[in-house]
């Protein structure tokens, strides 16, 4: 994630400074009334980017199932589409 | 021409220690009006003189108690029975959940090769559940799923049941987050049949269109309703967070 500047790494780690990150202390995964996702859009779109490449779609609905996950993900940790926009030119 | 008489009733269900049991079933029998218990295992709704009401939980005794004037009722909950004997209002929400449990547990099952299921949902009264066999529990998933949907797609006008803390008696979301849990029970399900990723791509389109549509619970504040992971941190001060990333399943990654 830090190779490609993965801006949810700064959501997951804070600034980084502990060995497992900061997610045990401040993440929403730990907070007393969090929302535990059961079944995300974001994780379809993963499946189906993995369910084309598996039956041979094609490279174009694969890489658009592939960035719809990236963005989905990136949407429900309340970045924007410009991080979006960035992060996908650091990968490409 | 005279009509029902009909009364509000505020109460609270607890387990048989006094503590508050949220998302408990209360139906007025022979009807359709029906409610859960919130987080603090608190209901109110509106009843006609005379009804009788059925309060249920998962792996407690349901109990009845008719609506009297100027009563007060306890609906203090005996553990002991089976999934089996518990009132839902839904059979489609009921047969989705059991799917979904199935699904979530797979997960772990790919790491420890069996889950236990059948028997672990069958009450405290069994202690020590014997595993399924995962394909077993595969075999299970999707005929469980379509007959959710079935029952889903007989309703109409949403469904009775008004403290759905999920989907608020949705039941369109209802239906396509049954095709979500089948999609992640085909992928899984990938490597023994390549039909499997095709099945995939089918029950897709009839899921989820948006992360808005997410299949998703909110836990409460107060202490019996925190979510189990802050509980964990909570009462487990004492185990560092390494323990915690392993059972989150989480890898450690490389910073350089």
């Amino acid at each position: 994630m830090a190779s490609y500047n993965d801006p949810r790494l700064d959501i997951y780690d804070g600034d980084g400074s502990s060995l497992y990150g900061d997610l045990y202390d401040s993440h929403e995964f730990f907070t007393i009334d969090q929302a535990a996702s059961l079944v995300s859009y974001s994780e379809l779109q993963f499946v189906k980017a993995e369910s084309l490449i598996a039956t041979g779609g094609s490279q174009e609905n694969i890489k658009e199932a592939y960035f719809t996950w990236i963005k989905s993900s990136f949407s429900s940790l309340g970045l924007s589409e410009e991080d979006f926009d960035n992060y996908v030119l650091n990968i490409r | 021409m005279a009509s029902a008489q009909t009364r509000t009733i505020t109460e609270n269900v607890t387990d048989d220690q006094g503590v508050p049991l949220p998302g408990a079933t209360i139906l007025e029998q022979g009807t359709a009006n029906g409610v859960t218990s919130d987080f603090d295992g608190n209901f109110s709704m509106e009843v006609a003189d005379g009804a009788t009401l059925e309060v249920s939980f998962v792996g407690y005794k349901s109990q009845t108690q008719s609506v009297e004037a100027d009563s007060k009722y306890s609906f203090q909950m005996a553990s002991g029975n089976l999934l089996e004997e518990v009132v839902v209002t839904s059979l489609g929400i009921k047969r989705e959940a059991k799917a979904l449990c199935y699904a979530v547990q797979n997960v772990t099952s790919e790491t420890i090769a069996k889950s236990n299921a059948t028997e672990a949902l069958n009450g405290i009264e069994v202690l020590q559940p014997v595993c399924d066999s995962q394909a077993s529990i595969y075999d299970e998933v999707h005929p469980l799923l379509n007959s959710a949907r079935q029952n889903l797609n007989q309703n109409d006008g949403g469904l009775p049941l008004s403290g759905d803390l999920i989907y608020s008696g949705d039941a369109s979301l209802w239906i396509k987050a049954t095709h979500a849990i089948e999609d992640r029970a085909y992928v899984h399900q990938g490597l023994l049949s390549n039909s499997n990723y095709t099945s995939a791509l089918s029950s897709i389109n009839q899921a989820f269109g948006s992360n808005e549509e997410d299949m998703t619970f909110k836990f409460g504040s107060s202490a019996t309703t925190a979510a189990p992971w802050y509980q964990f941190k909570r009462d487990r001060g004492d185990i560092g967070s390494s323990c915690v990333w392993r059972c989150f399943g989480v890898l450690q990654r490389s910073k350089t």
